[in-house]
């Protein structure tokens, strides 16, 4: 048996799973773009802000007065975007 | 996910009073991942002068998870000393409900390089000890620390 060629294997589909794929290729085409789209305005939101931020290493962790460590080392970091210098954004 | 992870989100303004003022409105989201969540949000206004004095103020509908209102009040001073090295102190006031209870720090800084250095002592009102969250009312605190 020699190798299906595609037409073949076409030939045997309804013209329900034509409009299926079909379907799947319009909806894998939204998503691309929708992604695409997503990935143009977070990158022009990162590059538009200007990102600050720091690491920090302590011997306890003190929130108004009180360690939420129980005195234990605690491991920070920071990082803030300003944008039009007057939006911040943080965590 | 670690029981000690906390994960603060914030957003607000950030804009000049003047040209050595500035004034600072945040909503900060203080997140806890886990199954033991209990996550709150804290409003906030603060003013800073001359980028060496401050205060704030702080609310929140259910500070701390509690399901109670909290607010504080803080302020802080910051003095350099040499172009290196620089010594803090700043303190406030906090409320769970009606209960308050006072703390304070003061610590000094050392910049080497890109890093800084802090040693600081805090203090804090013996009573709160009563929501028992804490045994100790006094301790040091040495950090390292770097920006980018």
């Amino acid at each position: 048996m020699g190798p299906v060629r595609n037409h073949d294997r076409r030939s045997t589909r309804t013209p329900e799973a034509f409009a299926r794929a079909r379907a799947g290729v319009r909806l894998r085409r939204l998503a691309a773009a929708c992604g695409a789209t997503v990935l143009a305005l977070g990158s022009g939101f990162v590059a538009a802000a200007d990102w600050t931020g720091y690491g920090s290493i302590a011997s306890d962790y003190v929130f108004r007065g009180v360690s939420l460590l129980d005195s234990g080392p605690s491991f920070q970091g920071s990082v803030e975007g300003r944008f039009d210098d007057t939006f911040v954004v943080g965590a | 996910m670690p029981d000690h992870v906390e994960l603060n989100l914030y957003t607000g303004f950030d804009f000049g009073c003047g040209s050595q003022c500035r004034i600072r409105v945040l909503a900060t989201g203080y997140e806890y991942p886990g199954p033991d969540a209990h996550n709150w949000v804290e409003t906030s206004a603060s003013i800073a002068l001359f980028e060496r004095i401050g205060a704030s103020f702080s609310w929140s509908p259910h500070g701390l998870g509690t399901g109670t209102s909290t607010h504080a009040a803080e302020a802080w001073l910051v003095q350099p000393l040499t172009r290196q090295t620089s010594v803090a102190i700043d303190g406030g006031e906090f409320w769970i409900g009606s209960n308050g209870y006072w703390y304070g720090r003061a610590g000094i800084s050392q910049r080497v390089d890109r890093w800084v250095f802090d040693l600081s002592h805090y203090w804090s009102d013996p009573k709160y000890r009563r929501f028992g969250i804490d045994d100790h009312s006094q301790r040091f605190v040495f950090s390292v620390s770097t920006a980018f």
